[in-house]
């Protein structure tokens, strides 16, 4: 049973991680940092997979438990050091191109539960009320964010500041 | 918006194939970490025994004596609360790592302001966190530093203080006996050792946008709170090839010392002023812990 168990979770996070890094990369912005999220989600949904891996869609439990370690979770030098202690310091990640960094860049200055709407609706493709239960408010709620981060975004976009990043 | 249509494709395209932990690998860190009460009895018993032996055989310790770990109540076993892999670790009792560490000896909420509150606390076994907030492996100079003691922590824990403003990071480990004051020196040791140096790449930077990165230590003061302190600035600045400033970044972080147990507090702004504060206010969380000061 319990090697079953095994199997279940491993399939799971086989199949899930590579959708879940995108996701996450739209919260954090950093390639390394959001691998080091989504496994330490998949690490959280292992401790509790006797109740997890019963639910109709334990993918959401590790979204949403994936998007609050990244937003609350300071960046910089701890993650960076945590990431270098596990894979060491020297392996070059290949980025996304300037235009995604760009708009990535973009998606981060906005308020998180705007971001987080967009990730969901755009990187994942959720639809409105999907996203509703998952955030846990109204679908009116949800649209007034998507439309709101569309705005903030498209301002963000067209600023100077953006332009010369997206130039470098 | 065009760009926002696009940008599930583009990431599928883009995004680089990481080296993932395999699945063994992800839940075994599962079923070593400890979350809140997760660790082996014989295991952490040995340590703080060991940690006593220490005391007693260096008798170099440069700070008031104050109570012994609760060996006792440490030592109450209490359920694992991870179902796994029946293993040799399932069938050991296991201790609830707050006698070494409780929460209440983190900064708290309403010591960084009204409306914040502890999010993500999350503990750790011994030797279950790689790092710690000076970790600098990227500095030419770290490696020759021998920098060990903060791996020898009996327990560690970290938080995050989230509210109206801008996040406070925290964490704290209880160390044994003597062994928190070298964590204390190391500090001096890498601020002065690693106070400036450069690596290529960095926050913002990729093959298309390459660029290098400047990170400062700068020590602001020192023995402000509990037995030991420090307050420091860490800048990070990375400049593309081209010249323009593609990231900048300041954390100021305090870090006190009362006994065998060390807090940091980290805020991810140039202000000073308020870590230092925050600095004082986590010594008196150690403080209060146990009944020391």
């Amino acid at each position: 049973m319990d090697g079953a168990r095994e199997v279940d979770f491993d399939e799971f996070y086989r199949a899930g991680r590579r959708r879940m890094l995108g996701y996450v990369y739209v919260l954090t912005g950093d390639i390394v940092e959001a691998q080091d999220v989504v496994q330490e989600a998949f690490v959280r949904a292992w401790q509790r997979w006797a109740t997890v891996g019963r639910y109709p869609d334990p993918e959401s439990w590790v979204r949403v438990v994936a998007a609050r370690i990244a937003i609350s979770r300071w960046r910089g030098r701890r993650s960076r050091a945590r990431a270098y202690a596990r894979h060491g310091a020297d392996r070059p990640v290949d980025g996304p191109t300037p235009d995604t960094v760009a708009l990535v860049d973009a998606l981060r200055q906005l308020p998180a539960n705007q971001r987080t709407a967009l990730a969901l609706h755009y990187v994942l493709g959720m639809p409105v009320a999907d996203i509703a239960r998952e955030t846990d408010v109204a679908v009116g709620t949800v649209k007034a964010r998507l439309s709101r981060g569309r705005a903030a975004l498209a301002q963000l976009m067209s600023d100077d500041n953006l332009a010369e990043v997206n130039r470098g | 918006m065009a760009d926002l249509e696009e940008l599930a494709g583009r990431l599928d395209h883009e995004l680089p194939d990481v080296a993932w932990d395999e699945p063994e690998r992800i839940r075994l860190r599962g079923r070593t970490r400890a979350q809140r009460r997760t660790t082996v009895l014989a295991a952490v018993s040995l340590l703080v025994v060991a940690a006593g032996a220490g005391w007693l055989v260096t008798g170099t310790r440069s700070t008031p004596a104050r109570p012994a770990p609760a060996t006792t109540s440490a030592a109450t076993p209490v359920p694992a609360t991870t179902p796994a892999t029946p293993s040799p670790t399932d069938q050991t009792p296991v201790v609830d790592g707050s006698t070494l560490f409780p929460k209440s000896a983190l900064l708290q909420g309403p010591d960084v302001g009204a409306g914040y509150e502890l999010t993500n606390d999350v503990g750790y076994s011994p030797g279950a966190y790689p790092t710690w907030v000076f970790g600098s492996s990227d500095c030419p100079a770290y490696p020759q530093l021998g920098i060990t003691a903060h791996q020898e922590y009996l327990w560690f824990r970290h938080a995050n203080l989230e509210g109206g403003g801008p996040p406070v990071f925290t964490e704290g480990s209880r160390y044994p006996a003597g062994l928190a004051a070298d964590v204390m020196a190391d500090i001096d040791s890498v601020t002065k050792a690693c106070a400036s140096w450069e690596t290529p790449g960095g926050e913002a930077t990729s093959e298309q946008r390459p660029g290098t990165t400047t990170t400062t230590y700068t020590v602001l003061a020192k023995d402000f709170a509990g037995d030991q302190s420090r307050l420091v600035r860490q800048r990070v600045r990375t400049v593309g090839d081209d010249g323009a400033e593609l990231y900048a970044g300041v954390t100021t972080i305090a870090a006190v010392r009362v006994g065998d147990r060390v807090s940091f507090v980290m805020l991810e702004l140039d202000d000073p002023q308020r870590v230092r504060l925050l600095g004082e206010r986590a010594a008196d969380r150690l403080c209060t812990a146990d009944d020391s000061c």
